[in-house]
C-alpha cells in the first residue's frame, strides 16, 4: 500500500483507506473519493497537483491531500 | 396557490447555477452578505407569464454536510421552508460525478426538480442521457437544460410551477436501505432519530441520521461510498456514450498547458493574449472617452462667450468632462476583459490555468484562477477586481481584491516612470524595474499575511480537490449581455464616486488667481508639511501622491500645477494632457532632492490604487468595512514605503 502522490502516472490504483478531518474527507467522498473507487493517475509532476480521472471527471488533487490517500494498484 | 413562487438554486460551483441566475433575473438581483457571515448571498426575482419567482442562488457546495459557513447556510435555508421548490443542478456531462449533491438532498421534504445543465456539451461528447428513465426512477421531474439558452426558461418553470403544486420531494426509501447496508454508524443514529424526528420537519429521519453519521470520522466515509452507490444505481443505463473528442487545436493547447516544463509559460502568454484581445475589443468603447475631451475646448469656448463664471467653465471643462473621460475609458476595457475571461471560463481554460498556478497561488491563500484577473491588473484594477468573481468563496475573493490592488495598472506605469526618467534619468528606469519586480510580490505577501487569516482562514480554503472541466463551445450572447451588464453597472458607479471626489480635489485645488498659493490645498499642504515630510515627502509631492487618489493620470497634472507656472493646471485636468503639455517633468530634478523623489515614486507605486477601484471593490465586496480596510492599509502602506525608501535613499546616495 502506498499514498496517491508516490503513484506512477498511467497506473490504475484502487483507494484503501482516507485520512484527514472530516472536512476533507466530505469533499473526497463528494467527487467520489472513498475506499474501493477506483482510478487512474494522468499526472504526477513536480510541484503540481496530481491529476486523476476517476468517474468521468479529471481531477487535480493538492500533493498535500494526496498523502492522506492511501491506494493499492490494480493490475 | 399564490401567483408567487420562491425558488432556491442547488448545485456545486460551476454548475452553471449562477448563469441562470443571471439569466432568470436579469437586473433584477439584490447581492449582500448573509447576515453576519462571510457568504455572499443572491436574491432575485423574475416575472413571467404573469407569475412571480423570487429566485435564491445557494453559495455553490460539494454537500449539504454543514461543514462549511457555506453548506451551513445552504441547510439552513431548506431546513427553514424559505424556497417552495429547490432545483438541483448537475452537470450532464459529467453525470456520475456531479449527482452527488442530489443523493445527498434525499430526504428533504422540499418539492424538488433535477436540472441536467450542459446537454449540449454531453452531446457534443457523444453522450445520450435518458432523462424520462431517471425521472421514473427519481420520482421528481428531470429537465434537460442549458443554461445559457434562455429559450428553455419558459419550459423549466412551467415545471418547478408543477412540482411546488403537485409537492414532488425526492423519496428517501432507497438510500435509506444503502445507508443501513454501508453504515453501522448511520444505523445507530437511526434507531435513536426515527422516533423522535416529526413529520413536518424538513428533512427526514434518514437524512438526520446521515448527517449525525458523517459528523464522524468513519461515518463521514461509509455514508459518503453509500451516496455514492445511490447515485450509481440511479445513473446505471441511463446514459449510453459515444468517444470524446475535443476539437483538434484544443487538444493541442491542453498538451502545451499541461506540460511540466511549458505549462506556466503558455498559461501566461494565454493570459497575456486575452488580456491583449480585452483591449482590442474594449478599444472601441474606450475611444468614446475621447469625446468628452475633444468637446472640452469648444464647451470651454461656448460656455464663456455665454458670460457663464470663470469657475462653472474651469469645473466643466477640466472636472466634469474629465470625469466622463475617466469612466468611458475604464469602463471599456472592463468590458472587454468580462467578455474575454468570460470566455475563456466557459470554455474550460480557466480550470486549467487554475490547475497551473495553484501551487504559487495557495501562498497567499488564493485558488490559482486568480492569475488572470491579476494579469489584467497591469492594464486596469477596475478589470481585476471585477474579474475576481472567479473566485467561489466571498472571502477569498476578497481577499483576492486586496492582493490585486498590488498590481500597477497601466496609468501607474506610464506615469512612474516617466518621472522617473525626468529626475534620474535611464537610472531611474533601472529602479522602476527593481520595484516593480521586487515590491509586487513583497507587498502581495504583505497584504496576504495580514488579511489572509480573516478572510480566507486556512480550516476553509477550498481549491485542494478541482476538477477540470471538459472544453465547452461558449454561447457567445449571453456572455455579450453579462459583459454588457457589467459595462453599464461599472459606468454607473463610477461615474458616482469620480464625480464626488473630483469636485472635493477641483474645489481644494481652485484659485480665482490661477496661482497656486491662493488655493485652499495650498494652506492645507503647507499645514501638512511637518508631517509629510516624516514620512519623507515635502508638500509639493505629498500633494501630488494624493491627487494620485484620484486618478495616476493626475500626478502629472498636479505636478505641473506645483512646480511648474502653468495657469491652468489643476489637480485633475492631467487626463487631456493640455495641462501639463507645457510642463516637463524634468524641472523636478531641479528642484527634489533625489531621496524625496524615490520616496514619492515608491509610494505612488504602491498606494490606493485610485476612486473608481475603491468605488469597484465597494460594490463588488458590498462590505463597507473591507472596503474602507483595504483603502487604509495601502494608504499606510504607502506611507511606510515612503519613510523607509527616503531614509534608505539618503544613507546610499
Amino acid at each position: 500500500m502506498t499514498t496517491l502522490d508516490k503513484v506512477a502516472p498511467g497506473t490504475q490504483v484502487r483507494i484503501e483507506r482516507v485520512d484527514g478531518n472530516i472536512r476533507l474527507l466530505t469533499r473526497l467522498s463528494s467527487v467520489g473519493l472513498v475506499p474501493g473507487a477506483l482510478l487512474t493517475v494522468e499526472r504526477a509532476d513536480k510541484n503540481r497537483p496530481v491529476l486523476v480521472y476517476e468517474r468521468d471527471t479529471m481531477l487535480a488533487i493538492n500533493r498535500q491531500e494526496c498523502a492522506s490517500i492511501y491506494v493499492e494498484e490494480v493490475a | 396557490m399564490a401567483a408567487n413562487y420562491s425558488i432556491a438554486l442547488l448545485g456545486q460551483p460551476n454548475s452553471g447555477k449562477s448563469t441562470l441566475f443571471n439569466g432568470l433575473t436579469g437586473s433584477h438581483q439584490r447581492v449582500g452578505n448573509w447576515p453576519g457571515k462571510t457568504v455572499e448571498k443572491k436574491l432575485g426575482t423574475c416575472e413571467r407569464d404573469g407569475v412571480s419567482y423570487t429566485v435564491c442562488d445557494l453559495p455553490g457546495t460539494y454537500s449539504l454536510s454543514a461543514m462549511s459557513e457555506e453548506e451551513r447556510i445552504t441547510q439552513d435555508y431548506i431546513a427553514a421552508g424559505e424556497a417552495d421548490v429547490v432545483i438541483v443542478m448537475v452537470d450532464a456531462s459529467q453525470l456520475t460525478r456531479s449527482m452527488y449533491m442530489l443523493a445527498d438532498y434525499a430526504g428533504a421534504r422540499v418539492p424538488c426538480v433535477l436540472v441536467l445543465n450542459m446537454m449540449d456539451v454531453a452531446e457534443d461528447q457523444g453522450k445520450r442521457i435518458d432523462a424520462n428513465l431517471l425521472e421514473q426512477r427519481l420520482g421528481i421531474p428531470v429537465v434537460p437544460f442549458v443554461a445559457n439558452d434562455p429559450s428553455r426558461y419558459g419550459e423549466l418553470l412551467s415545471v418547478v410551477r408543477r412540482a411546488a403544486d403537485e409537492g414532488t420531494t425526492l423519496s428517501s426509501e432507497a438510500i435509506a436501505g444503502i445507508y443501513a447496508q454501508q453504515s453501522p454508524e448511520w444505523r445507530e443514529a437511526y434507531d435513536r432519530l426515527a422516533q423522535t424526528v416529526g413529520p413536518d420537519e424538513r428533512f427526514d429521519a434518514v437524512w438526520q441520521a446521515a448527517h449525525e453519521a458523517s459528523a464522524t470520522h468513519d461515518g463521514a466515509v461509509t455514508c459518503g461510498s453509500a451516496r455514492l452507490i445511490w447515485v450509481d444505481q440511479m445513473v446505471a443505463g441511463i446514459q449510453s456514450e459515444v468517444a470524446d473528442k475535443a476539437p483538434a487545436f484544443l487538444t493541442r493547447l491542453d498538451k502545451a498547458l499541461m506540460s511540466a516544463r511549458w505549462g506556466q509559460l503558455v498559461g501566461i502568454l494565454v493570459c497575456l493574449g486575452a488580456l491583449l484581445a480585452a483591449m482590442v475589443i474594449g478599444a472601441p468603447l474606450m475611444m468614446l472617452g475621447q469625446i468628452p475631451v475633444m468637446l472640452s475646448e469648444p464647451i470651454a469656448t461656448g460656455l464663456t462667450a455665454m458670460g457663464a463664471p470663470a469657475f462653472i467653465v474651469d469645473f466643466i471643462a477640466s472636472g466634469f468632462l474629465v470625469v466622463c473621460f475617466y469612466t468611458l475609458s475604464m469602463g471599456g476595457f472592463v468590458f472587454g476583459v468580462a467578455l474575454v475571461f468570460g470566455l475563456l471560463d466557459e470554455i474550460g481554460l480557466v480550470a486549467r490555468i487554475s490547475y497551473l498556478f495553484d501551487g504559487t497561488m495557495s501562498k497567499l491563500g488564493l485558488p490559482g484562477k486568480v492569475m488572470m484577473p491579476f494579469l489584467s491588473g497591469f492594464g486596469c484594477n477596475i478589470a481585476s477586481v471585477t474579474g475576481m468573481r472567479v473566485v467561489d468563496s466571498w472571502g477569498q475573493r476578497v481577499l483576492a481584491i486586496a492582493l490585486s490592488w498590488a498590481v500597477p495598472c497601466g496609468s501607474t506605469l506610464s506615469v512612474i516612470p516617466t518621472i522617473a526618467y525626468a529626475i534620474f534619468g535611464f537610472g531611474g528606469m533601472f529602479c522602476v524595474l527593481l520595484l516593480l519586480a521586487v515590491g509586487i510580490p513583497l507587498v502581495m505577501l504583505l497584504t496576504a499575511r495580514v488579511f489572509g487569516d480573516r478572510l480566507a482562514p486556512k480550516s476553509e480554503r477550498a481549491g485542494l480537490i478541482m476538477e477540470l472541466p471538459p472544453y465547452h463551445k461558449p454561447h457567445i450572447k449571453p456572455l455579450l449581455a453579462l459583459a454588457f451588464r457589467r459595462y453599464t453597472g461599472i459606468l454607473k458607479r463610477a461615474f458616482k464616486t469620480i464625480s464626488v471626489v473630483a469636485l472635493v480635489f477641483w474645489a481644494f485645488s481652485y484659485s480665482a488667481s490661477g496661482v497656486i498659493n491662493d488655493s485652499i490645498i495650498y494652506t492645507i499642504g503647507t499645514a501638512l508639511e511637518p508631517v509629510s515630510r516624516f514620512f519623507g515627502m515635502g508638500w509639493k509631492l505629498f500633494m501630488a501622491f494624493l491627487a494620485g487618489i484620484m486618478a495616476k493620470e493626475s500626478v502629472l497634472g498636479a505636478l505641473a500645477a506645483l512646480y511648474g507656472s502653468a495657469a491652468d493646471a489643476t489637480l485633475i485636468s492631467a487626463a487631456s494632457g493640455a495641462a501639463a503639455a507645457g510642463f516637463s517633468p524634468a524641472v523636478l530634478a531641479t528642484q527634489v532632492a533625489p531621496a524625496e523623489a524615490m520616496a514619492f515614486l515608491s509610494a505612488l507605486m504602491f498606494n490606493i490604487p485610485c476612486v473608481m477601484v475603491v468605488g469597484a471593490t465597494h460594490s463588488e465586496t458590498h462590505s463597507l468595512k473591507w472596503t474602507v480596510l483595504i483603502s487604509l492599509f495601502y494608504f499606510c502602506l504607502a506611507l511606510c514605503i515612503s519613510f523607509c525608501v527616503y531614509h534608505v535613499c539618503l544613507l546610499v546616495m
